[in-house]
């Protein structure tokens, strides 16, 4: 196996709250080696937003990571300080987020907000820092750069200012990119423009990506690798073509049913997960799916499953699989 | 002019007044855009541009589309909440665009809406009783007694507990509220029932639980829906035929399975080939990749609103507005070169 260049070590991310402790992420373990893209695929509350925060060094309190490592090429993030992390961000890690109207600066024209990051990262003159934003925007399928770096965010559609803000991560040549649901907020065809933008880059730049997508036919799209995360865990992880075609875990079982299939003739009644997502502040005892789970044995209440390693490259967490 | 047209269309109306439930006919919804401190008028919005569609009892037409293309406001216009600009609404023979507010209200009972955002369509300091049993008493439908018991109705009807109707909305969960908002809009017995995206705010596991009870629903209670949803694999699951919009027109019509076995519209085919699939091996489609984005409906493009971005596009698409035309079994598609 390749040295990986990100490498996340039983992460646990807690918010104290007054109602309680809330385990948002419970134990995350994965690798990412160079030129990889993983995909981390979950419902709402799944904890796979927090873990890209907690990766990112972005974690505010009440949330606090409580234990975990998490190595950058060998060197753990966690025992970093301030400063050092902030040289990291962006220069060594770079995420993008969901919706892009927000995550840009409104009253600074979208060059000055490509470069500001060029320039404190690579310590260049403002007049250089421009040259690559531009450069950048024309990497990104901009037309008209010229004209559109002295532009506003407003002034932009959703498709174009989410090109923007994949040139400011992209900018400073990050050794692994976290891209957080980053076409959730677009529509279908500006999706796909965004989707074939992102799997180019990745192979021009070879940079590491960590997908995050609540959207399994995202996945399908842009990644090699797929973790499925369930109340703060991975509860299956394997390439994607097996998690699609060949999955283990009753969970993934049960999104994949829950889906309308596009290429069906006959009109098929989904099988949906019954039951809702569990209180993260009051897990229950054993295993976190055991009361939606249609495949229940007396011991997932009781225990919960550890995880195991069918093969070297496929895990499930279930207690279908371990003795 | 108008008069001869009225007269057929009430022709029309009547003999096909057993099986057609809603006619919407070149329905128009334009929205000024206002400018200075004058307020005066600098142009329009033409968030829906000349939409006609039928919907017969007891099925469920989807209505797709991109985010702006006006599906929304279709479906807003129908239930006259706002006031459409022009065209004609004839829901059962009567024509509702003439209908005052007072004369609109028996037809209130009868056409509901469901709305996306579960969160922000229930007012959050209404107890779930009272939100379902405010329709129920404006409309005189019981009283006494007779209200509890057909409030509990509804609860057993789309899968809530009886002792949530003491509870508030933000004690629900996104996929629990959006039960009750479609317990309000059966609340009243209607025949016709909007869903706008009622399904884009949840997650897919409870997506799925959604859609299966508006499908039992509506076998139970003979239900005609017009499903509102950007979301392709969703509205082809659910709607027995589509309607593709694209800046304000319909662009295609078809039966669900037709339309996404062979699309005829070029951007119906680029929508489609759009989506992804979760799937790796098999068949993969080409796709379609559609260069920039929707014009500005303030100004859209002369002739084919689509002309601009498809990949056919001769000279007379940019001349001529092409006309929806029948291309066989009820397939309808608006492209000059469509065949």
């Amino acid at each position: 196996m390749a040295e990986p260049i990100l490498e996340v070590k039983d992460l646990r991310t807690y918010f104290y709250t007054e109602a309680g402790i809330v385990k948002a992420v419970n134990g995350v373990n994965f690798r990412l080696e160079k030129g990889q893209s993983l995909g981390v695929v979950g419902e709402s509350g799944s904890g796979k937003s927090i873990t890209a925060l907690s990766v990112m060094g972005l974690i505010k309190p009440p949330g606090k990571v409580v234990s975990g490592e998490i190595l950058l090429q060998g060197q753990n993030l966690l025992k970093k300080s301030r400063k050092e992390l902030e040289k990291i961000r962006g220069n060594d890690i770079a995420m993008i987020f969901q919706d892009p109207m927000t995550s840009l600066n409104p009253v600074l024209r979208v060059g000055e907000q490509i470069a500001e990051a060029v320039v404190l990262h690579r310590k260049v003159k403002r007049k250089e820092g421009w040259n690559v934003a531009l450069e950048m925007l024309k990497k990104v399928g901009i037309p008209e750069a010229e004209d559109r770096i002295r532009r506003f965010p407003h002034e932009m559609s959703g498709g174009m200012r989410q090109r923007v803000m994949i040139a400011i991560a992209l900018s400073c040549n990050p050794k692994v990119l976290i891209a957080d649901e980053p076409t959730t907020a677009l529509d279908v065809t500006i999706q796909a423009q965004i989707l074939d933008l992102i799997r180019l880059l990745q192979k021009d730049f070879e940079t590491a990506t960590i997908m995050i997508t609540h959207d399994l036919g995202v996945v399908a799209e842009v990644c090699k690798n797929v973790m499925v995360m369930y109340a703060g865990q991975p509860v299956e992880y394997s390439d994607v073509t097996t998690v699609l075609e060949q999955p283990k875990h009753p969970y993934t079982w049960g999104l994949l049913s829950s889906l309308p299939k596009l290429n069906a003739s006959e009109k098929q009644r989904l099988t949906p997960i019954d039951g809702m997502p569990p209180d993260l502040g009051n897990l229950p005892e054993g295993c976190a799916f055991a009361p939606r789970c249609p495949h229940k044995k007396p011991v997932c209440e009781r225990q919960e499953p550890a995880g195991k390693w069918l093969n070297p490259g496929h895990f499930v967490r279930c207690h279908l699989y371990e003795a | 002019m108008a008069i001869s047209i009225e007269d057929k269309s009430e022709g029309k109306a009547k003999k096909d007044g057993e099986n057609v439930l809603l006619d919407v006919r070149n329905l128009k919804q334009y929205f000024p855009v206002k400018k200075g401190v004058l307020q005066q008028v600098v142009g329009q919005v033409k968030a829906v541009d000349g939409v006609s569609f039928r919907v017969f009892p007891g099925e469920t037409l989807g209505l797709v589309g991109e985010s702006g293309c006006g599906k929304t406001t279709t479906g807003r216009s129908i239930l006259k909440l706002t006031e459409p600009t022009s065209g004609e609404i004839i829901y059962k023979g009567q024509h509702l665009e003439k209908l005052s507010p007072r004369g609109m209200r028996p037809f209130r009972r009868e056409m509901q809406i469901i709305f996306q955002d579960p969160y922000s369509s229930l007012n959050p300091r209404m107890l779930v009783y009272d939100i379902i049993s405010e329709p129920i008493k404006i409309h005189h439908l019981a009283e006494g007694k007779g209200v509890d018991k057909r409030v509990y109705e509804l609860l057993d009807l789309v899968g809530l507990n009886r002792k949530h109707a003491k509870r508030y909305p933000h004690e629900f969960s996104g996929g629990q509220r959006q039960r009750i908002g479609v317990a309000r809009a059966l609340a009243v017995e209607p025949e016709l029932v909007i869903c706008d995206e009622p399904v884009s705010a949840l997650d897919v596991s409870i997506q799925a639980q959604i859609i299966n009870l508006l499908e039992d629903l509506q076998n139970e209670l003979h239900l005609s829906y017009i499903f509102i949803a950007h979301d392709l694999s969703v509205v082809k699951h659910i709607s027995d035929r589509v309607a593709v919009m694209y800046l304000g027109r319909i662009v295609e019509v078809a039966v669900s399975s037709a339309l996404y076995a062979e699309p005829k519209h070029p951007y119906t085919q680029a929508l489609l080939s759009a989506i992804p699939e979760p799937q790796v091996s098999g068949m993969k489609k080409q796709r379609i990749l559609l260069q920039g984005d929707v014009p500005s409906p303030i100004n859209p493009p002369a002739g084919c609103h689509f002309h601009t971005r498809c990949r056919f596009a001769q000279e007379v698409c940019s001349r001529e507005v092409p006309a929806l035309k029948d291309l066989g079994n009820g397939h309808l598609a608006a492209c000059h070169l469509a065949k």
